[in-house]
């Protein structure tokens, strides 16, 4: 089987970590005040790990989460939104992003605008600039990178837009940690997500939101925390506030593995992107329209033909020689006119650090017999 | 004898109306003959596991791996019931 879907999750993980999910299931839990396995014996926790990785000054910054999904909608829904609040958000989020928002419109506790992107799926500083002057938002939230296009933003320039004009930045880095730095605090992003299972090859059920020391979120899940039972609501200290109930404590264990093993081995950017454009340019030559991304970006292309429908190419190419990619919306739904593609969506192929040169020519051998 | 099981495709596509059906037996020539009295098919036979596709003259969208026995069907979305239903009297023999 050849995989070539790893902006959804990571296939495989960082080696070892599943050994280390299992060693942390088959020991028995430590006397701590909640289900804990955590018995810091090691030099660091996950949570530190997590604020290294993040850029974050503190640890206590860094929420524990189940995914990206989970810290977008505790980092939005906590906010002290006031009515009049407009947030900016762009065509090329995910739904993790748009359907809090739409959820906080439809509830009356902020409007969001979405803007333009270009053609690769970014957002350019001069749109930033128009909406900024425009709108005077309270907070911008936007994708580090697209997860269709796989072009990453500016957001050295976008955030310190935003910070400029008094605005707050959510930034999702759901589809690049793991290949680039999140910079937390060198940035002043006031919100960030990650998630454990895609590049960063963490299990499934683990994820981190940042929170500025200089943000109060209000807990939006509230439950026991093993300390101050007494006390009616969430304590106000963080990131007690926000992480009510049990853990994902042996799934948090395969992330810190993972964590500290990406520390060891950074990834190597240049052939990834090498064989991402081999496939770029197989697939133009087979007569395909591909997104043209060029600059920073994740190992990803997206594509369409004007033979077969993405859903057909993705059957043939499962069906019939064991390629696994995504076809569809991508859950970003907004994104698809911006980029000139059907609104029906596109195939989507998302390597790894892991894909073999083999695997690549395997997957062009396989377009060649599609297309050819 | 073994009957037809259907059940809807989770896909990521707008309005999609997907259903896989898993037949009693594996997809032969002989059942793409008749396929062939609904439309144009293309049969791929070059790939590893040749595929199969086509789409009826009512618009219904077909296709599977030869020799397997799951047959993929796609239906309009403003009649996806109504085709459904067709589709699923021509496959029971209850409509030639």
């Amino acid at each position: 089987m050849i995989y070539l879907n790893n902006s959804a999750t990571s296939w495989p993980k960082a080696p070892g970590m599943s050994e280390a999910v299992k060693d942390t299931l088959d020991r028995i839990p430590a006397p701590g005040n909640r289900a804990t396995f955590s018995a810091d014996t090691k030099d660091a926790t996950c949570r530190q790990a997590l604020a290294r990785m993040m850029g974050a000054a503190d640890e206590k910054n860094v929420v524990y989460t189940s995914c990206a999904t989970a810290g977008l909608n505790i980092g939005l829904l906590g906010f002290p939104w006031e009515p009049k609040d407009v947030v900016l958000t762009t065509a090329a989020e995910h739904n993790a992003v748009l359907r809090p928002l739409y959820l906080l419109q439809k509830a009356g506790r902020l409007h969001y605008q979405v803007m333009p992107v270009e053609k690769d799926g970014r957002l350019s500083g001069e749109v930033l600039h128009t909406y900024l002057q425009e709108y005077h938002p309270r907070m911008l939230v936007l994708t580090h990178a697209s997860n269709v296009t796989g072009a990453l933003n500016d957001i050295d320039l976008l955030a310190g837009m935003a910070k400029e004009a008094g605005c707050q930045v959510f930034l999702d880095a759901s589809q690049t940690a793991g290949l680039y730095p999140v910079l937390a605090k060198k940035r002043q992003l006031d919100l960030a997500v990650v998630t454990g299972h895609k590049y960063l090859l963490g299990p499934q059920g683990t994820g981190a939101l940042y929170v500025s020391p200089k943000l109060d979120i209000a807990p939006v899940f509230t439950g026991g925390t093993g300390i101050r039972s007494d006390e009616k609501e969430m304590p106000w200290e963080m990131p007690l506030r926000l992480e009510p109930g049990t853990l994902n404590e042996t799934s948090l264990a395969g992330l810190h593995y993972a964590l500290d093993w990406n520390f060891g081995h950074p990834p190597d950017l240049e052939k990834l992107m090498e064989q991402t454009e081999i496939l770029e340019e197989s697939l133009r030559r087979l007569g395909c329209r591909v997104v043209s991304v060029s600059g920073e970006k994740t190992p990803v292309v997206t594509f369409v033909s004007d033979r077969y429908s993405p859903e057909d190419i993705g059957d043939m190419l499962y069906g019939s020689f064991d390629i696994i990619c995504r076809t569809g919306l991508h859950c970003a739904p907004l994104i698809f006119p911006f980029l000139a593609m059907p609104k029906q969506g596109t195939v989507r192929f998302s390597l790894s650090r892991f894909t073999t040169k083999e695997e690549v020519e395997q997957t062009v051998e396989a377009l060649e017999a599609i297309f050819s | 004898m073994k009957k037809i099981k259907c059940r809807k495709a989770e896909n990521c596509f707008a309005n999609a109306e997907s259903y896989i059906y898993t037949l009693p037996a594996d997809i032969d020539d002989a059942f793409l003959e008749k396929l062939k009295t609904l439309g144009k098919l293309e049969v791929k036979r070059n790939f590893r596991r040749p595929f199969f596709m086509m789409e009826t003259e009512n618009g219904v969208r077909l296709k599977g791996i030869l020799n397997d026995n799951i047959l993929k069907a796609g239906f309009l979305p403003e009649k996806w019931e109504e085709q459904k239903a067709w589709l699923e009297r021509r496959m029971t023999g209850e409509e030639k």
